[in-house]
């Protein structure tokens, strides 16, 4: 290495940049030259030093500002979480500023939707789907969990075994975290609870003796692998039914996204 | 019954965690990119709350400091660069290399004329020295000197090549010293020596 090699990885070097063959290449020819030793030795001076003086120079006088903008921050996040919140209900927002107006609008979008729900579809929403949903919704916003609700991944298993169904630990990258019985729309049902860091599923398995696929959901058939599964969405909540051998087996989610056919799928009676 | 409660609180969780220790030293660099505690504290500001609102973006386990920092550099760079002053250009080709080195060299018979130098030099004109550096190289010198990146993370941060990083930290090194020297010479705590 010559000099000019070397004075070329001057920064680096003093950096801590260099690879280790650079490094010791240039160790070598700082034993043998004097004159790049010297510039070695006084730019790593100089650089400490300006490091030293930019870091004490940088230090703000106080850090006032910084606490100031911590308050402003954590107020404009709650700001933010709340909007986030709200997103799914549009009639939060409040577009108008005059209450009369929007309590009139308000009132007239009741009439419209419950007009398109035409009072037997309203009636079999409350009826057949929303016991579901609001199961799922419950385990979701952690309220009101019966006192069963964590229980050892071998009880889980042991409760699923104990009514006879197979089930999966993991679902891609969804884990099987929770397991009870519940006792929706008349029927005792084992409720297992699935979630990976983002997202929770339920799925919810009734004796077929006892518990039927609901006629509404009959004409919204999904296909999967020649399975037929029939699904309900609604604004809150999409489930997805299929029948099983002796079971009825219903996925629920809030995700707008999510395929839980490969939920069902993974849970066929054994 | 209204929205998965536990997601957003959980974000919230994390990002305090993970983003909101990082505050200080987006405050401290933020001060010398804009030279202004309040265009500072509005570009820190900005900068938090458009990385809480992508939060979902980052990926868990990367450098959270330096994505925090790349947002911030883009913010400012968009948005606040115009309005901060830079003086007028700066031949930056025009630094002899070894500048510094030949005056020191020559500056006297003791071991560490750096050392004596720079402990006349007061924390306030170095500030200055900084903030007087054009935008390209004050990024790339508060980013390497103040917060210790390492060129890669600093080429990631900027959108720039590894080699630009390179040499604009070598130009801007050799502004600062230059600067540094000059000062002390006006102020006579170094003689220039003509070369």
């Amino acid at each position: 290495m010559n000099c000019q090699e070397a004075l070329n990885l001057l920064y680096e070097i003093i950096d801590k940049e260099a690879s280790d063959i650079d490094a010791a290449q240039v160790r070598e020819h700082l034993g043998n030259c004097r004159h790049c030793f010297e510039v070695y030795r006084l730019e790593s001076a100089v650089n400490d030093l300006l490091t030293e003086k930019v870091k004490a120079a940088a230090s703000p006088r106080s850090l006032d500002g910084v606490e100031a903008i911590r308050g402003k921050l954590l107020a404009q996040l709650d700001q933010i979480d709340t909007e986030t919140r709200r997103e799914p209900a549009p009639t939060n927002r409040k577009p108008f500023g005059n209450i009369a107006m929007t309590l009139g609008i308000a009132a007239s979008l009741i009439v419209i939707l419950g007009a398109a729900f035409v009072g037997r579809d309203l009636i079999r929403h409350r009826e057949v789907f929303m016991p579901l949903e609001q199961a799922h919704w419950r385990v979701e916003n952690n309220v009101e969990i019966p006192s069963d609700h964590s229980l050892t991944a071998e009880r889980i298993r042991a409760l699923a075994d104990s009514i006879h169904l197979s089930l999966a630990q993991q679902v891609g990258e969804f884990t099987l975290v929770s397991g009870h019985v519940e006792e929706l729309l008349g029927v005792r049902m084992g409720h297992f609870v699935y979630e990976n860091e983002k997202q929770m599923i339920s799925v919810f398995a009734a004796p077929a003796a006892q518990f039927n696929i609901p006629d509404d959901v009959r004409d919204n058939v999904v296909s999967s692998d020649g399975v037929q599964y029939f699904s309900h969405n609604c604004r809150g909540c999409r489930l997805l039914f299929v029948r099983d051998g002796e079971w009825v087996l219903v996925a629920a989610t809030t995700d707008k996204n999510l395929d839980m056919t490969t939920f069902l799928r993974h849970h066929r009676v054994a | 019954m209204t929205d998965p409660q536990p997601k957003s609180t959980e974000k919230r969780a994390s990002f305090e965690r993970e983003a909101v220790p990082h505050m200080d030293a987006l405050y401290r660099t933020a001060l010398r990119m804009t030279k202004q505690e309040n265009d500072a504290e509005d570009l820190v500001q900005e900068t938090m709350v458009k990385a809480y609102r992508f939060w979902d973006k980052f990926e868990p386990g990367s450098n959270c400091r330096a994505w925090l920092f790349k947002i911030m550099t883009n913010i400012f760079i968009n948005d606040y660069r115009s309005k901060s002053r830079t003086p007028a250009s700066v031949d930056v080709d025009d630094i002899d290399e070894n500048y510094l080195y030949g005056q020191l060299a020559a500056q006297s018979e003791d071991d560490n004329p750096e050392q004596r130098l720079f402990a006349k030099i007061f924390d306030e004109d170095v500030r200055k020295a900084i903030e007087e550096l054009p935008d390209d190289f004050r990024l790339v010198v508060v980013l390497s000197f103040l917060e210790g990146f390492a060129y890669q993370e600093i080429a990631e941060i900027l959108d720039l090549q590894l080699g630009t990083v390179k040499s604009r930290l070598h130009r801007g090194r050799k502004l600062l010293q230059k600067r540094l020297w000059d000062y002390a010479v006006r102020n006579g705590f170094a003689k220039e020596q003509s070369s």
